[in-house]
Parts: C-alpha cells; sequence; structure tokens
C-alpha cells in the first residue's frame, strides 16, 4: 500500500499535467477524472512500480495513455460521436479577450478532429516540451513513428487553423 | 504558411485546471482501494512453477506447432497418395444449410447411400472346403 504522503506528492507535482493530457486525449472531462483516480488507484495498490522509474511524470503519462486507450476502447462501442466531433468538454482555459478565446475555441476544435494517436503526440511536443525519444518512450512506439505522427498531426493543425492565422496576420 | 513558421507561431494555451476537489476525492478512493486486500491472481503459483522466461515458452510452443503441422501434413500426403481421392467432408456451416433446403424440400435429398454388402470372404475353413470336394 502506497503511503498517503507519497500519493499526495504525486498528486501535486503531476496531476494537472496528467489531467490536461487525459483531457486533450478523452475530450471528455468524466472520463479523464474516471481515469485519473484509476491510475491512483493503481499505483496506491502498486507502490512499488513507481521504484524503478526514472522519470515520475513520464512513467505517469504511460500509465495515462494506456488507460486513455482502454476508455477510448470501450467508449467507441458506445458512442461513436464522442471522438469524432470532440467538443465534449471545454479543454482551454477561458481566456478574457475574444480573440484569444475564439483562438483556443478553434484549435481545440481542430485539435478533436485529428486522430488521438496524434493528438497525444502533439500534445506531449509542445505541452510537455518532451524529446521525440522521450515521446516514443512513454507511448511505447518508436521515434520514428512519434516523429511521424507529429509531422501528420502538426500539417492538419496548420491546415484547420490556416484562416484564423492568415486573419491574425 | 510552412510547417516551420506555424510551428513557430503556434501558441499553446494552457489547458483547464484541474478541479480542486478532486483531490480529496482521488486520494480518499485511492487509498480506500489500497487497504482493500486484492486477492492473489491464479496464475501467480503456475509462473512460479514454470520458469520464468515467457520468451523461451513461446519458442518451444513454436517448435511444437511446427513439428505437428509437419506430421500432419506428411499424414495427409501418405494417405492420398495411391488411393482414390475421397469426396471433402462438408464442414458444419454447410451441412446446416443443407438440412435447411431439405427441410423446405428447396432441393432434393441426396439418394440413400448404398452399402455393399460384404464379399463373402475366399478364405473359408478348411473343414468346409473338404466338405464341398466331398459334395461335388
Amino acid at each position: 500500500m502506497a503511503l498517503p504522503t507519497t500519493l499526495e506528492r504525486l498528486y501535486d507535482a503531476h496531476a494537472q499535467a496528467v489531467f490536461a493530457f487525459l483531457l486533450n486525449l478523452l475530450r471528455n472531462e468524466s472520463d479523464a477524472r474516471d481515469v485519473l483516480q484509476e491510475l491512483f488507484v493503481k499505483i496506491a495498490r502498486q507502490p512499488d512500480c513507481l521504484r524503478n522509474a526514472k522519470d515520475e511524470r513520464g512513467f505517469l503519462l504511460r500509465m495515462a495513455h494506456n488507460l486513455a486507450i482502454d476508455a477510448l476502447r470501450r467508449r467507441e462501442t458506445r458512442d461513436r460521436n464522442h471522438e469524432a466531433y470532440g467538443q465534449e468538454s471545454v479543454v482551454f482555459a477561458a481566456s478574457p479577450t475574444p480573440d484569444e478565446q475564439t483562438y483556443r475555441e478553434q484549435l481545440a476544435a481542430a485539435l478533436g478532429e485529428i486522430p488521438a494517436e496524434q493528438r497525444a503526440v502533439v500534445h506531449l511536443k509542445l505541452w510537455e516540451g518532451l524529446t521525440f525519444e522521450a515521446i516514443a518512450e512513454t507511448l511505447n512506439i518508436s521515434t520514428n513513428t512519434a516523429a511521424s505522427r507529429f509531422r501528420y498531426g502538426m500539417d492538419k493543425l496548420r491546415d484547420r487553423l490556416r484562416p484564423l492565422y492568415e486573419e491574425i496576420k | 504558411m510552412k510547417t516551420d513558421d506555424f510551428e513557430t507561431s503556434f501558441r499553446k494555451p494552457p489547458f483547464r485546471s484541474i478541479p480542486p476537489e478532486w483531490r480529496g476525492e482521488i486520494l480518499q478512493a485511492a487509498q480506500t482501494a489500497a487497504e482493500v486486500p486484492t486477492p492473489e491472481p491464479r496464475q501467480v503459483w503456475w509462473r512460479e512453477l514454470l520458469w520464468p522466461c515467457p520468451k523461451a515458452w513461446a519458442a518451444v510452443a513454436a517448435a511444437w506447432v511446427v513439428i505437428l503441422g509437419s506430421l500432419w501434413i506428411g499424414g495427409e500426403k501418405s494417405e492420398s497418395s495411391g488411393m482414390v481421392a475421397s469426396a471433402p467432408q462438408p464442414n458444419a456451416p454447410t451441412i446446416l444449410a443443407l438440412s435447411f433446403q431439405y427441410r423446405f424440400n428447396l432441393i432434393d435429398p441426396p439418394p440413400p447411400a448404398i452399402i455393399e454388402p460384404p464379399k463373402p470372404s475366399s478364405m473359408r475353413p478348411r473343414s468346409e472346403r473338404a466338405q464341398n470336394i466331398a459334395v461335388a
């Protein structure tokens, strides 16, 4: 059984990052919460799983990714619309300026339109600042696959957000 | 717009903050789950019994599959060589479909199998052969 202080320390240090990753991946706050709780339940039951982890954040993101994939597969059989439209829950924090708020809404919609595996790589590269090697280790894919998925995801985001960027210029 | 320009000018807004009330709920749920003893999985005992190297066992299983497969193929070839090829046995779905069609008179039932009586053996006991000779 994991010590309460260990769980609290992990939660305070990494829960926000893991939640953001899950929210971007699952596009649903309720599902993200369920997976986040399942993650900490697993850690509480098997505290030794973190003993040999070189990077706690990377290890937790990897566990979160695996659990999120399971959740996505379960949801696919129930309702495919969640994944397709990707606007189930608000993803980004609200902005005080209308232009920025519009941009955030458009970006959230654009992210929802790219496949989950590409979205995961884009998130880890841009918002977590991981290298392709670290992303490959986190997602259990090759470095080339990580780079390819990032390229494809960014191409789709660029095409989707091109009118918005042109307008901003 | 070039990809590099897009990436450099790409703004990454912050994600929503995790609701603060979740902290207590999630940690409490994790603590409660950890206090419930997890039953030992059934497969632990055989894992401990067998050599803990799944790759080696997988290789042994693959070798057996190859051996059995080659024996099976060799057995089929010896059966078919020098013998009249028999009609392939219908599989279960085919049998089901045929029975459905027979029942609704969609097709004629197959002719009854003609069972030829066994040929009398030419090898008679010596006592019977002796009697025939005497009768003749």
